[in-house]
């Protein structure tokens, strides 16, 4: 049994718990058990600190990779936007010497030193490189491999991509299309892709970011997929959420499930979708889980 | 000029010239998209700044619910706290804490 620490992230921990629990369960049985960290804090957010800050960002960061470094495992992240701030503080630290020496200058005054002994991974490296695309297809359940006629858009998210180029195609990735292929389903291409969820731009312009949205759910219906798969938490409630709020300010009905990627994968493993969750989501899946 | 101002300045220059910060990464994918789409930097820079109080105050962006600790308790899933005692000594010797002063 391989061991994690679990660094599941504010978002997840208090308002979509489900897919610290799905993921749980999936990881369980291609044997790696996760151990929630405790005494945690924020990662911190990606975007506020480092534009405010770095020095706070890092060391901020930094005591949280301390607390994996205590228990001697590779930390484990759940959401985009904690990978983006912990493996690129990770990195940043394990190869600047005079940038570490600063750091945990800082790091000593709260009882704490950083000594770059882990890797951070994402949920979708570890289940790409650690458990791999064989693996995952031989737990899948035979009814889904034949003829799960689902068809799944993709979207990575922009803060994943800082790790993504040291296993994936930057400007192509296939590391998502292929893990949602191995469940059995066919994966849709569709032109806004690679566009941001726009999740931060809300609180700048929020006619701005329900337009994005609104263009992303249009491309959807126009490639007929039957849900969108994301691997962030931010991502998921702008375009959950954002099928209530756009219909509200551009007039736009939509009803498109969006599944955190180990929802999907644990539902062509046999869970149940009160297994994975899916009671909480606000876009009705029930239609795609009958298609199982 | 204080801090926080000096940060809004140099933001609103690159915002301008359309130049990303750093080298491709989330941040520089963000302000991209924003230099392209958006155009609000203040608004931005104020949304920052509120994060980073509630990190500071609370140790999460998030409001913790007795809904989402039921939740929690409902899918087996521990509860743990988050710490914020050293994240704010964190703030105030790395001198965060001063520009959120500032700024308010």
């Amino acid at each position: 049994m391989r061991e994690y620490a679990l660094f599941s992230g504010c978002l997840i921990y208090y308002r979509l718990p489900q897919f610290e629990s799905a993921t749980i369960k999936v990881l369980e049985r291609f044997k790696i058990k996760l151990k929630p960290l405790e005494d945690v804090s924020c990662c911190p957010e990606p975007l506020s600190m480092q534009v405010l800050n770095p020095r706070a960002w890092y060391t901020i960061a930094a005591r949280n990779i301390c607390l994996a470094e205590n228990e001697g495992l590779d930390l484990i992240t759940l959401c985009n936007g904690c990978n983006a701030t912990l493996f690129r503080v990770n990195e940043d630290l394990k190869t600047n010497n005079e940038l570490r020496m600063k750091i945990n200058q800082y790091l000593k005054k709260i009882g704490k030193k950083f000594e770059g002994t882990i890797t951070v991974k994402s949920i979708l490296r570890v289940l790409y490189e650690d458990v791999g695309l064989e693996e995952i297809k031989g737990h899948i359940k035979k009814n889904a491999q034949n003829a799960w006629n689902v068809k799944v858009a993709v979207h990575y998210g922009c803060h994943i991509f800082d790790e993504i180029k040291h296993y994936d195609n930057l400007k192509n990735p296939v590391s998502l299309k292929n893990l949602v292929k191995a469940v059995g389903a066919n994966v849709v291409s569709y032109p806004s892709e690679m566009l941001c969820c726009a999740a931060f731009a809300r609180y700048v312009n929020e006619e701005l970011s329900l337009q994005l949205v609104e263009e992303k759910l249009n491309d959807l219906i126009n490639v007929d997929a039957d849900c969108l798969v994301v691997l962030c938490p931010c991502c998921f409630l702008q375009y959950e959420l954002g099928q209530i709020s756009v219909p509200r300010k551009l007039n736009t009905r939509f009803q498109i499930p969006i599944l955190y990627y180990p929802q999907l994968l644990g539902l062509a493993m046999g869970f149940s979708a009160h297994d994975m969750g899916l009671q909480f989501h606000k876009v009705k899946t029930d239609e795609l889980v009958e298609m199982l | 000029m204080k801090k926080f101002s000096k940060i809004i300045s140099f933001y609103e220059i690159i915002w301008k010239a359309k130049l990303p910060p750093m080298p491709l990464n989330s941040l520089s994918a963000f302000s991209s998209f924003m230099s392209i789409r958006g155009r609000d930097i203040s608004a931005f820079i104020a949304h920052c700044r509120d994060l980073a109080l509630l990190i500071v105050k609370r140790g999460t962006t998030v409001t913790v619910t007795d809904t989402s600790l039921r939740r929690r308790k409902s899918l087996n899933l521990p509860t743990l706290k988050f710490n914020k005692d050293d994240i704010n000594k964190v703030a105030v010797i790395t001198g965060l804490s001063k520009i959120l002063e500032e700024s308010e």
